[in-house]
Parts: structure tokens; C-alpha cells; sequence
């Protein structure tokens, strides 16, 4: 099977193809972490703890969104204290409000910084209901 | 069709070797860059000046879940918006990681550290250990 390069790729896909309705956390199945930003800017990412990090506006700074890492381990590590994946017929969804809740939970250092972090997540994210794990 | 796509850059477990190794794209990690994240996919071509000419090459990424590789360098540009190319800030660096069967799931900008400028922000805790650095 011919192989194709990522140059190739962006030469034939110049433009990217923005979806218009409102931002969703979406699940990285290749990175098992979920992924969620709310401005179309370059971001920069500030790293709460091991879990979280909250993406930056590279413009003012401002907390556009977040990337939440080790979903499946956290899930497994946690899951006997906390309900958090709900199935349904055809995937499986998480509430990602208990998943960050989870990640905070998890061992780390209690600092100002770390509290304000999860606080952005959690507000950014409050009325995004769950992530499917497909 | 052909889900992958590559890309050529040094080879992690040979890095002082001159062979090089080609990490994989996921079409599904590209096509959500392109509707959610579209700064991050003109960043595409970012990344790509970053694996061709990384400043430091990390190992080892997570606690719960080990291993990984995290390429590090600082392109001159970058897609600050869609169409709007600006100079990469002296300050940040940027970072590509992959998993250690060498799929990228993340492109970014990160903080440098203060005292290793070339390296993400308190990169002696985060990575179990430097790979590679170029020399300058």
C-alpha cells in the first residue's frame, strides 16, 4: 500500500474545513486525552499538574480551553469510588465535569495555581455534558 | 483509504545515529484539527519545521501511563490566527508528542524554561529523561 506523507496531505488539504457550531470536548483516542478550546487562536499550553493543562490565548492570555490526559487510566484507577462513564447502545459517554473532578482528586501538590487551573477547566466546560469514548 | 501519514525526522532510539524514523499522523487527528482547531492545523506545517530540526528530543511522559517521546523546538513563525503568521515568541517553544509506537496526538506551544531555554517548563519533572540536544 502506498504510503502518503504529512506534506502531501497539507498540499491537497491547504485550507482547513472549520466546524461553525459551538466548541465540544472532543476525546484524542491517540493521545487517551480529551481535548476541548473554545477560540479559533494559537494557544499555549500551561501545565496545571500531570493531569490538566490550560490552553492560553497566545494573543491575551485568557484560558480558551483545556487538555485533561490519562482519561482511561484515570477512569480505571478511580472508577470504584466514582460513576463516571455512562453507556449507551452505541458508545460510551463520560461527564467530563466528574472526570476533571476525578483529576483533581488525584495526588499532587495542593497549590493556588493548581485550584485555579481546575476552577477554568471546570467553569469552561460546565454546560458541555459528556464526551464519547468512540 | 490510507489512514496514515507520515512525516521523517531523527530516529528517538538512535538519535546520535544520523538514521532517521518516520512518525505517523492519524487522518482522524488531522480532520479534527482541521473543524475544531483550525490555528492548530495550519501548525501542521509548524510541527513539521520542528521534527526536522528539533532542539531537544524527551522521553518518557506520564506517570499512569509511561513512555512516549516529546520533539521541542523553536520555528522562527507561527499561525498566531487562521492566515496570520506572526514570529514564534522567544519565550515559548514549541512542542510535538508522540507515543512510543511514534503516532503524534499533540501539536503545541508550551512556556520555556528559564534556565534551559530549548526545553518546556520544568522539563527535569515532567520527562523522565533528555534523548537528544542539538548542539549549537
Amino acid at each position: 500500500m502506498e504510503e502518503r506523507t504529512l506534506t502531501e496531505y497539507l498540499d491537497s488539504h491547504i485550507e482547513p474545513e472549520p466546524d461553525t457550531s459551538a466548541p465540544q470536548p472532543w476525546y484524542n483516542q491517540f493521545g487517551d486525552c480529551i481535548d476541548y478550546q473554545t477560540q479559533r487562536v494559537a494557544v499555549v499550553a500551561d501545565r496545571i499538574d500531570h493531569h490538566l493543562t490550560i490552553y492560553r490565548s497566545a494573543e491575551d492570555n485568557a484560558a480558551i480551553g483545556f487538555q485533561l490526559k490519562d482519561v482511561k487510566a484515570l477512569m480505571q484507577k478511580y472508577k470504584s469510588q466514582f460513576g463516571i462513564v455512562f453507556s449507551t447502545h452505541n458508545e460510551r459517554l463520560i461527564s467530563v465535569t466528574s472526570l476533571l473532578l476525578t483529576a483533581f482528586d488525584a495526588p499532587s501538590p495542593a497549590t493556588m495555581k493548581r485550584r485555579a487551573g481546575y476552577d477554568e477547566a471546570l467553569r469552561s466546560v460546565s454546560s458541555k455534558g459528556e464526551v464519547s469514548l468512540a | 483509504m490510507e489512514p496514515w501519514f507520515t512525516h521523517a525526522t531523527i530516529d528517538p532510539l538512535e538519535p546520535c545515529s544520523g538514521n532517521t524514523t518516520k512518525v505517523k499522523f492519524h487522518r482522524g487527528f488531522l480532520e479534527y484539527l482541521s473543524k475544531h482547531k483550525p490555528v492548530d492545523f495550519f501548525n501542521l506545517r509548524t510541527a513539521l519545521g520542528v521534527l526536522d530540526a528539533p532542539n531537544r528530543i524527551f522521553y518518557g511522559l506520564r506517570d499512569l501511563n509511561d513512555g512516549g517521546w516529546c520533539y521541542v523546538g523553536q520555528p522562527k513563525e507561527w499561525w498566531l490566527r487562521e492566515r496570520v503568521i506572526v514570529p514564534f515568541p522567544a519565550d515559548k517553544v514549541f512542542a510535538i508528542y508522540l507515543r512510543d509506537d511514534l503516532v503524534v496526538y499533540n501539536i503545541r506551544a508550551e512556556y520555556a524554561d528559564p534556565i534551559d531555554t530549548l526545553s518546556p517548563l520544568n522539563w527535569g519533572e515532567r520527562y523522565e529523561k533528555v534523548i537528544w540536544k542539538k548542539e549549537l
